[in-house]
């Protein structure tokens, strides 16, 4: 009797325990990495962000908090000291994947001579690769900002025609690696070897009827195995 | 016949304490340790104001995906929130991002069920920190589906043992290392609660 009933512990015992190790846990959709091979060494991989229909929207209560929101952006001002816009998109590959998800923020901080210089940060969150963190001094401030025409709100510039003046591409990185290029801070779990540089471009597909445009953003990444 | 009660009781007494077993696993990964055990010199707190994508639920975690969640099949198991970290003696209001996704090393055996989290800090004017962390909600769902024999506490430290990382700085705060723990104060908070902690020990290295 003792051994059937031991017997019959350990089964019950047993079913629990593989069931609960076999469970499916969920597994994120890999896509293939779409990279190229750069002459002189690393790879390059693009991702590509296309405004205004990968912004993420913000929970409306954040607009009390942050002070002030435009489309997919929060805006946080301390009294003093320049604004700090906060930014969510989703994030594709070259091929228009959705791949991750990517967050940016932006501030103006005083450079080394004490000038005023707009800084960006930032994450590409790829589910099922890990994380790239990236840095860049910015050409001119393209962070959210209220404009006399725009009746109080906040708008992001280059998301009106009139910012474009005839272009239809702009450099928004100027630093502060080598060639005017951002800086890869740091990566996790497929990125964790990896360091490098990167360039944040955008370009205009066309200017609607309203004054706004739509675009990509293209953050075009090179890099290699950290020494 | 008392054959078989005594195999069906043994069975189920097996799969009984098999379960107490996972549930309450003494080998469960580790959180981060509670203040001052971590020693952070900089502490913020930040009240909840929502967020897209997965919910913290056990049933997220286990692959049934949340109402809020994303509809594209790369990020269906991303989370994304934006809040303001209160200014507090040391450090005025900063703005921060937080993105996370489902763990690829969750495992109900090793008491494992949480998030890849990264955090974006900005404080106007001044710059900005990057966090990257592990995180592990298993307490947390653990003590809500035995909530009838022992009720949750009202908060946790997510925030896996040596797995938050102060990864860098820019502006500023370009240099800074360090880590950093977070702690969930009562999730199903409304807006407008103190929704949770972020406990970091920074150095600055230049």
């Amino acid at each position: 009797m003792a051994r059937l009933f031991l017997a019959s512990f350990l089964a019950g015992a047993a079913v629990v325990l593989v069931a609960v190790g076999l469970y499916p846990l969920p597994d994120p959709v890999r896509y293939a990495s779409i990279i190229s091979v750069v002459p002189n060494g690393g790879r390059q991989e693009d991702f590509v962000i296309h405004w205004p229909r990968d912004r993420i929207e913000l929970p409306a209560q954040l607009h009390s908090a942050a002070g002030s929101m435009t489309s997919g952006a929060a805006i946080l001002a301390d009294p003093g000291a320049a604004p700090a816009s906060g930014e969510l998109f989703k994030l594709r590959d070259v091929e228009g994947n959705v791949i991750g998800v990517a967050g940016k923020t932006t501030t103006l901080v005083s450079d080394n001579d004490g000038a005023a210089e707009s800084v960006s940060n930032w994450m590409l969150m790829i589910p099922s690769r890990g994380t790239l963190s990236l840095s860049q001094i910015n050409r001119a401030d393209l962070s959210p900002r209220l404009v006399p025409e725009s009746g109080g709100r906040y708008i992001i510039p280059a998301e009106f025609g009139r910012f474009w003046a005839g272009s239809t591409r702009y450099r928004a990185t100027a630093g502060p690696a080598a060639d005017e290029r951002g800086r890869v801070m740091q990566g996790t779990r497929e990125f964790a070897p990896l360091s490098g540089s990167y360039a944040e471009t955008w370009e205009l597909d066309g200017v609607r009827p309203d004054g706004t445009t739509e675009g990509k953003i293209v953050l075009s990444t090179v890099l290699g195995i950290a020494p | 016949m008392i054959r078989f009660l005594l195999g069906a009781t043994g069975l189920l007494a097996g799969m009984a304490t098999a379960l107490v077993a996972v549930l309450f696993n003494p080998l469960a990964a580790p959180v981060a340790m509670r203040s001052p055990e971590f020693g952070p010199n900089l502490v913020k707190q930040y009240e909840s104001p929502g967020f897209r994508g997965l919910d913290l639920g056990p049933v997220s975690f286990l692959g049934q995906q949340g109402s809020t969640g994303f509809e594209e099949p790369g990020i269906e198991d991303v989370r994304v929130m934006m809040m303001v970290l209160e200014a507090d003696d040391s450090s005025g209001k900063a703005l921060a991002i937080k993105l996370s996704a489902l763990s690829a090393d969750n495992s109900i055996l090793q008491g494992q069920l949480g998030l890849h989290s990264h955090w974006n800090i900005v404080w106007p004017g001044q710059g900005s920190y990057l966090l990257t962390g592990q995180e592990n909600y298993w307490p947390l769902i653990r003590d809500e589906l035995v909530a009838s024999y022992r009720p949750p506490r009202d908060r946790y430290v997510v925030t896996s043992a040596g797995e938050g990382l102060l990864a860098g700085g820019a502006g500023r705060f370009t240099g800074v290392s360090g880590a950093y723990a977070e702690t969930v104060i009562d999730e199903n908070a409304g807006p407008g609660r103190l929704h949770g902690l972020l406990e970091m020990s920074v150095s600055q290295n230049r």
